[in-house]
């Protein structure tokens, strides 16, 4: 969690820099014709550098996302700054409008809408432009995007930024944390883009093709190179290269790290989703794919050494299964560890088998399945039936949004504080 | 749509609304029988050099002469360093600032609102 603040902390301070750069930290007079000029610029500038920012997280540099707490709230942060972002252009629009406005129509019309000849003023509504093209399908503002779509259009932002930047270069009092920030984050953009496809993928074989079900399957993969050194609860982004792929060769998606930390083998299980997982059941063995990562901090932040409860929810489960495989090859000195299997019926239960006979053989092991359409939604009585001292553990929870919302509101009511409940919500994008 | 993306999208509609009614409303006042004797009344340099003091003080600039009495106060600039410029030409210190920046498209998009005629000989 100390790690998590830092990153936060840092964000915070770049957030500020331009603004004090600006000189925009002194409130002019209250009266309007000062005034809205003075808010204009303090959100144009708040939100080029929130823009600039989520793209410069864009990065996704493995370890880094560990300073805000692993990469799935690194991409909420992401997600939360190009929000207000693109929600300050347009206060910021309006109030170059207002300050026009204190003068006449005319003149307000003239400062948005200017002779051609004013690019920097264009330059402006340009990047507006952009922010919108790629913006809309992250908002689902015309319901849900297809990932591939999303991706590609999600690289309009670069022209978005450039053409901020231009924008505010010509009009700022002060160039040198536009130049600053736009740097970093064409260095940003240049490495997702351009070199860690080179840089920092590592391939590996697939050795084993295991299906657990009729749209599940779990690939075990060999390192060609040098292993990756990974953690319970991390995931990876994974790229196939295997020709004969039906749909989604050569595009990256995560998928949770299955095996446990020095397995000989990574494993990954994939369930069949969307038209790329699907694909992907009828990966060919001996095919390449390439892998990016570890990312993720999901089973590391709490207290290890309290007793914990898992609670594991559909293919939710797959941290866990790589923390139960450390778990039985620890053998002793771990803490009590209960986990809570959720599925919706046995024919999902993809890893009821492996994880029973684990649970077995570890004796700080408790397993619990429990099957939503026979048994009902996971409620409190069944929860302290099945882990009576459930308040007093360090509780990791990992399932469809839904799932985890329905059992963080059971946990609070319990008292359980928000500090001991650990989450991770898979989510499309 | 998520409540962020349900707020962004209102915003929106909001947003595109508001400069359409702007841009409307800017039209029609605009348009032909609407009133328009700016730019038809032609100001002497011999009159516009009457007007040199901070109670009174037009400006020339680009060939256009403007009353610029009333915004003199809330000019960035210091008024010692604007008042010589009242009554004259004062194209160069437009286009310059005296230090070789011409003024932003802010400043110019406030110009028409002054505006009192054309500058003649």
């Amino acid at each position: 969690m100390k790690r998590a603040r830092l990153g936060e902390l840092f964000l915070a301070l770049l957030i500020l820099l331009p603004l004090l750069a600006a000189g925009l930290q002194h409130r002019p007079s209250a009266e309007l014709p000062v005034l809205l000029p003075w808010l204009a610029r303090l959100t144009g500038v708040l939100a080029l550098t929130l823009i600039l920012l989520a793209g410069i997280l864009s990065i996704r540099l493995p370890g880094m996302d560990r300073w805000f707490g692993g990469l799935t709230r690194l991409w909420a942060i992401h997600h939360g700054l190009g929000w207000a972002g693109f929600m300050l252009v347009m206060v910021h629009v309006w109030l170059v409008a207002g300050s026009g406005l204190v003068q006449s129509v005319q003149v307000s019309v003239n400062m948005l809408f200017p002779p051609l000849g004013h690019w920097p003023v264009w330059a402006g509504w340009g990047s507006f432009l952009a922010l919108l093209v790629f913006l809309a399908p992250s908002f689902k503002f015309f319901g849900e995007p297809r990932y591939p779509r999303w991706k590609r259009l999600h690289l309009v932002s670069a022209l978005a930024l450039l053409l901020a930047v231009v924008h505010a270069l010509s009009l700022a009092a002060s160039i040198w944390p536009w130049l600053l920030l736009g740097t970093a984050a064409a260095l940003a953009y240049g490495w997702r883009k351009l070199l860690s496809p080179r840089l920092a993928r590592r391939t590996y074989r697939v050795t084993e093709v295991k299906h657990l079900g009729p749209d599940m399957v779990e690939l075990g993969l060999r390192a060609e190179g040098r292993p990756m050194q990974h953690a319970p609860g991390q995931f990876i982004y994974l790229t196939p290269r295997d020709p004969a792929l039906a749909q989604g060769r050569g595009e990256e998606h995560p998928y949770t790290i299955a095996s446990a930390p020095g397995a000989p083998l990574l494993r990954v299980g994939i369930k069949a989703l969307g038209d790329g997982t699907r694909a992907l059941q009828n990966l060919s063995p001996d095919s390449l794919v390439q892998l990016e990562g570890p990312y993720g901090d999901f089973m590391g932040q709490g207290d290890a050494s309290r007793a914990a409860l898992w609670i594991g929810g559909g293919i939710g489960i797959a941290p866990f299964v790589s923390a139960v495989r450390a778990l039985h090859q620890a053998r002793q000195g771990q803490p009590p560890t209960h986990l809570i299997y959720l599925v919706n019926n046995d024919s999902e239960a993809y890893y009821q088998q492996e994880l029973q006979s684990l649970a077995q053989e570890t004796e700080a092991l408790q397993l619990n399945l429990h099957r939503r359409d026979s048994e009902g939604l996971l409620d409190e009585a069944t929860l302290r039936a099945l882990c009576p001292d459930f308040t007093e553990r360090e509780i990791w929870i990992c399932g469809p949004p839904g799932l985890t919302r329905h059992l963080k509101t059971l946990l609070h009511a319990r008292g359980v504080p928000g500090s001991r409940i650990h989450s991770e919500a898979f989510n499309l994008l | 749509m998520t409540w962020p993306g349900r707020i962004a999208y209102t915003t929106l509609v909001a947003f595109i609304a508001s400069l359409l009614t702007l841009l409307a409303v800017d039209a029609m006042r605009s348009a032909p029988g609407a009133s328009a004797e700016s730019g038809t009344r032609v100001i002497s340099r011999a009159s516009l050099a009457e007007h040199n003091s901070e109670q009174d003080c037009w400006m020339a600039i680009h060939g256009r002469v403007y009353d610029f009495t009333e915004y003199l106060p809330q000019h960035p600039t210091p008024l010692q360093v604007l008042l010589p410029y009242c009554g004259t030409d004062a194209t160069t210190g437009w286009d310059t600032k005296g230090y070789g920046r011409a003024h932003s498209p802010r400043a110019e998009a406030m110009l028409p609102a002054y505006e009192i005629g054309l500058l003649g000989q």
